[in-house]
């Protein structure tokens, strides 16, 4: 409504200006600042500290361990400070520059695959439809099954002569080994691993539409706009930072996934389809040289951290954090 | 012949034994019970590993030695590699623990995580070298000691579908063929069409492709990848270069889809459903296959061109390194007692390592059977070594095969083979 | 008239679209009935037979399996949910030095590859004597799901201005009543996602639970799954069957969330 000065100053995606309305109206913050403005070390100890408490207890020696093994190595029981030897012997070795790269090509393609997905079925369910509350838990099925049985489902369907072979026999006379040819076996998996993970995106876009005040909606519909509109202009805008935590995250989670690729391809064929995971597997945590996995992990960690870092730096305007 | 007289006086040497070991089963084992202090012992092992009616050993050798309490564990198959790492690498876990051959034994024994047990346990009754296979004892042997005593293997051989030869107008095989008769009747069968394949196999996961794709072609004409002390590398040899030309012809049989396929099943439902003609595995595929089609009509022989095949994969009984040299009495008599040939049928659910348990594992004394007991008796002479990066050898090895089989020449993958193996063994 | 079809005709495209997604599924249920050869072709004329379910059922784990997979995910939600609510409205409403490392450091719970973390995990366990504890189990998993719960939550916190907070401050509540009254409820559908997402993730592990739980009895219902894939054959029919089950509750928990995804009808201060 218009001069509400609530719905005023909340401009989707907008730094918080606190205050800004009641400034406006002469009202005295001074008591209000000494309560909820300031630095306030007690307050965020109460509440940020049980997180922090669980976080400390269980994840913490992990990190730190990971990382100082990275530094030795070890035969017969015992350790020996190595320095950066680990960490020359990964990169030096042929694969590295293809597991790089084929990680990537993965958690590229996964990621846009199930960002559209998981949107366009948030968008599609966000409305009043009868048969939706039976529906809707269904969608969460692909992400609900085990690993395990996806990649032989997904395997079989691939298989000569299966589903997807007879699906697409209108446009190829004799279907391909999929998950065998080197030219498509990574865009084999990325639909499996799409069609996998998409209901996460599906969930959180569903929970930020929801959010989503109806007025704002109905006054653009006032205003004539059409759906692509109110989706560029309304939608996206509102869930900006939710896309960007759900991006950061997602991506995060795709590039240290592991278990479908190699569950249907074992990383081949001839290291195909062997992404930075699937190499740590292959030639370091099955050898239980667990320094030299450390290293790969604290590698993998570094390039995590790279992904993550725009999400982190872009929030550098905010007012928030 | 020679395979019917040998199974005659199987039988009977069974029939007998059976009676024997009925009415001897019950009483104690042999003495030693005030040789060990007390002591709690922990074995670990993984589901489907340790044989059906083990826990029944294990609570007689309780009765029969009071002052040893035992304890076991479970683990599923899929976590045991990582449960092992876990528990050694904190040093806190199992005093006995089955150790897989493929990649495990050689791996941990390196690593100095199994204790060297060719003093303290190896010479106690049932556990010298006399009582096993030769080749069976000659895989445990490292030149750093012995790090465990062998339970059990699988052998392998060649299933062949009589159906599917009559329809394709291919002779029946003899407990015998040939190469080239293998790779005729692939021809001839996949020629039915159909969806019909002359040959499957799983030629995504590295074992399979060891024990069942590649590592018997390269037996059969007298070579090897590795060496057993894992120094010197063979990639580029006569008979590996002619296994793998032979595996790529062989393969061409085969769906393409199976260059990546991780499981073995697959091949052994399609040759249940007369879809495959051929596939190459264990015995232990027999109860599923028949599971599947009672009707199905099958016959098994040995690939044999050069020299003998041999047989692969199993489990090894090991004492991690930490355990306290005072619980080793007790272990020793457990060991004693369970090796004993009427007790370690009941370790394993697939071949025993021990001589004499042969004729008296009844679970597998069908004639179905008898070509895979003739593996291990007469021509298990060149078991795979078991080297301490046997994994990486092992992938790099399947990585070579597949790029063969995408077009690469044999010579090209072998050479670089050649090279990642060396970087190995240096 | 029009409308109505045009109604039918949305709810029948929802309807597909749920069936094309659930194709590997259908597959998975439909060889699970197949019984004994469970690769014959799925689609094909085939007698129907429950005896992997019956076999999974009387002869198995299984059910009591199920259970401890509800106390470990159960524990896992009922810790995770107020701890990242209340965390999410710290990092929200508190300005604080270092904030923006802590920050960081949430988001750096999550960079870690599983593998990476099991081994001195064991460790930890080891010395803390909470093998085969459920609940132990169940704080690992809030603890591993916890940082998309926080960062979700504080940016639907981040979207309620602060005149709210104000307006609530200056009819005399405190912070916490400010939080449980007037902010809590707006924020119901970033909670309820963060219940099902950490449901869901916790239901699914299978690295975590197979190192930490050691008696068979005590195994998740996701381990006693693998249990089946023997060393040399494993019991596909039994796998399949479970892996129906399985998938199930994850199902289930969203269904029962699902009265929490309500559009927020105005974000205004009344009265």
């Amino acid at each position: 409504m218009p001069g509400d000065p609530v719905l005023e100053t909340a401009r989707p995606g907008a730094p918080l200006r606190r205050g800004a309305g009641l400034v406006r109206a002469g009202f005295p913050l001074g008591a209000l600042r000494r309560g909820f403005g300031g630095h306030n070390i007690a307050a965020a100890a109460l509440w940020i500290g049980p997180s922090y408490v669980i976080f400390i207890l269980i994840m913490a020696f992990p990190i730190v361990w990971n990382i100082v093994e990275s530094f030795f190595a070890s035969s017969y029981g015992k350790s020996s400070f190595v320095g950066l030897a680990n960490f020359r012997q990964i990169v030096d070795s042929g694969q590295f520059g293809s597991a790089f790269l084929l990680t990537l090509y993965w958690t590229a393609g996964v990621f846009i695959g199930q960002f559209v997905l998981g949107l366009l079925l948030a968008l599609f369910f966000n409305r009043r439809l009868w048969i939706s509350r039976f529906i809707k838990p269904l969608i969460l099925i692909p992400w609900a099954i085990p690993g395990i049985v996806s990649s032989t489902a997904w395997t079989f369907l691939y298989s000569q002569g299966g589903l997807v072979d007879q699906i697409l026999s209108p446009f190829l006379k004799t279907g391909p080994a999929w998950l065998a040819e080197p030219s498509l076996v990574m865009p084999a998996v990325i639909v499996a691993g799409t069609w996998k993970g998409a209901p996460f995106y599906f969930l959180m876009f569903l929970a930020g539409l929801q959010t989503i005040p109806a007025e704002m909606i109905e006054a653009a519909k006032l205003d004539g706009a059409n759906r692509w509109q109110i989706l560029t202009h309304i939608e996206l805008p509102f869930l900006r930072n939710l896309i960007g935590l759900t991006s950061a995250l997602g991506l995060i989670w795709t590039a240290n996934y592991f278990d479908g690729i190699y569950l249907m391809t074992g990383g081949g064929p001839a290291n195909d389809s062997t992404t930075l995971p699937i190499w740590i597997y292959n030639t370091a945590f099955s050898n239980f040289d667990l320094s030299e996995a450390s290293a790969m992990s604290v590698i993998l960690l570094l390039l995590v951290l790279l992904i993550a870092l725009p999400y982190l730096v872009g929030r550098r305007g905010e007012d928030a954090v | 012949m020679r395979a019917t007289l040998g199974r005659r006086a199987w039988l009977l040497g069974a029939a007998v034994l059976i009676g024997v070991t009925l009415t001897a089963c019950g009483s104690s084992g042999p003495s030693g019970t005030t040789s060990s202090g007390p002591a709690n012992l922990t074995i670990w092992s993984c589901e489907g590993c340790w044989g059906t009616n083990f826990p029944n050993v294990l609570k007689q050798f309780q009765t029969a030695h009071p002052n040893i309490k035992i304890s076991t564990r479970t683990i599923p198959f899929a976590s045991y590699d990582t449960t092992l790492a876990q528990a050694f690498a904190s040093g806190s876990g199992p005093d006995v623990v089955w150790i897989n051959t493929s990649g495990d034994y050689g791996l941990f024994s390196s690593k100095g995580y199994l204790k060297d047990i060719s003093t303290s346990v190896v010479g106690a009754p049932n556990v010298q070298e006399s009582d096993f296979y030769p080749n069976e004892w000659k895989e445990v042997v490292l030149p750093q000691g012995i790090f465990g005593i062998p339970i059990d293997t699988g052998t392998r051989a060649l299933f062949w579908n009589k159906t599917l030869f009559k329809e394709a107008g291919v002779a029946p095989f003899g407990t015998t063929v040939s190469w080239q008769q293998v790779l005729n009747a692939a021809a001839k069968v996949n020629a039915l069409g159909g969806g019909v394949a002359g040959f499957r196999y799983a030629g995504g996961e590295k074992w399979s492709m060891m024990y069942n794709n590649v590592g018997p072609l390269v037996f059969e004409a007298g070579g090897q990848f590795v060496n057993s002390a894992g120094t010197v590398a063979y990639a580029t040899s006569a008979p590996v270069e002619r296994a793998i030309s032979y595996w790529d012809q062989l393969a061409s049989y085969a769906p393409k889809s199976d260059l990546t396929e991780q499981d073995q099943s697959v091949a052994v439902s399609a040759f249940a459903a007369n879809k495959a003609g051929m596939f190459y595995n264990g015995f232990w595929e027999i109860p599923t296959m028949m599971a599947a089609n009672p009707k199905l009509q099958y016959g098994v022989s040995l690939m044999k061109d050069v020299t003998i095949d041999s047989n692969t994969g199993g489990w090894i009984l090991s004492v991690p390194s930490y355990v306290d040299s005072s619980k080793m009495p007790a272990i020793r008599d457990l060991f004693s007692y369970v090796f004993a040939p009427q007790r370690e049928i009941y370790t394993t659910s697939i071949m025993p390592a021990v001589k004499a348990s042969t004729k008296l594992d009844t679970a597998i004394s069908g004639p179905q059977y008898q070509l895979f007991w003739n593996i291990l008796a007469e021509h298990a002479q060149q078991p795979l070594p078991l080297t301490q990066n046997m994994y990486t050898e092992a992938t790099d090895i399947l990585t070579a095969v597949q790029q063969t089989q995408l077009g690469h020449s044999v010579s090209s993958s072998m050479a670089s083979l050649q090279q990642q193996l060396e970087g190995l063994v240096k | 008239m029009l409308f109505r079809v045009k109604r039918m005709a949305w709810n029948v495209a929802a309807l597909m679209i749920c069936l094309v997604l659930a194709i590997p599924f259908i597959w998975t249920v439909l060889e699970s009935l197949h019984g004994a050869d469970v690769f014959a072709p799925a689609f094909s004329v085939f007698r129907p037979t429950l005896s992997n379910y019956t076999f999974v059922f009387f002869h198995t784990q299984l059910p009591r399996q199920f259970l401890n997979s509800l106390i470990a995910c159960g524990t896992a939600m009922i810790v995770s949910i107020p701890v990242t609510a209340m965390a999410a409205y710290g990092y929200s409403r508190i300005r604080f030095r270092g904030k923006r490392l802590l920050f960081f450091g949430v988001l750096v719970t999550q960079i870690l590859p599983a593998t990476a973390l099991v081994i001195p995990l064991y460790k930890v366990w080891s010395l803390g004597h909470l093998f085969n504890n459920l609940v132990a189990l169940g704080v690992a998993y809030a603890a591993f799901n916890m940082a998309l719960g926080i960062l979700l939550v504080k940016n639907f916190f981040d979207n309620l201005p602060m005149s709210l907070d104000e307006a609530a401050t200056l009819d005399g509540c405190s912070r916490r009543q400010v939080f449980w009254y007037v902010l809590r409820p707006l924020v119901t559908p970033a909670i309820a996602a963060t219940a099902v997402f950490v449901f869901v993730n916790a239901w699914q592990d299978y690295l975590l639970a197979s190192s930490l739980i050691t008696n068979t009895g005590d195994f998740t219902a996701n381990v006693g799954l693998y249990a089946f894939k023997g060393a040399n054959t494993t019991n596909w029919g039994a796998i399949l069957a479970t892996s129906v089950l399985v998938s199930l509750p994850s199902v289930l928990m969203f269904t029962a969330a699902q009265r929490y995804f309500v559009r927020v009808v105005s974000g205004g201060v009344k009265g």
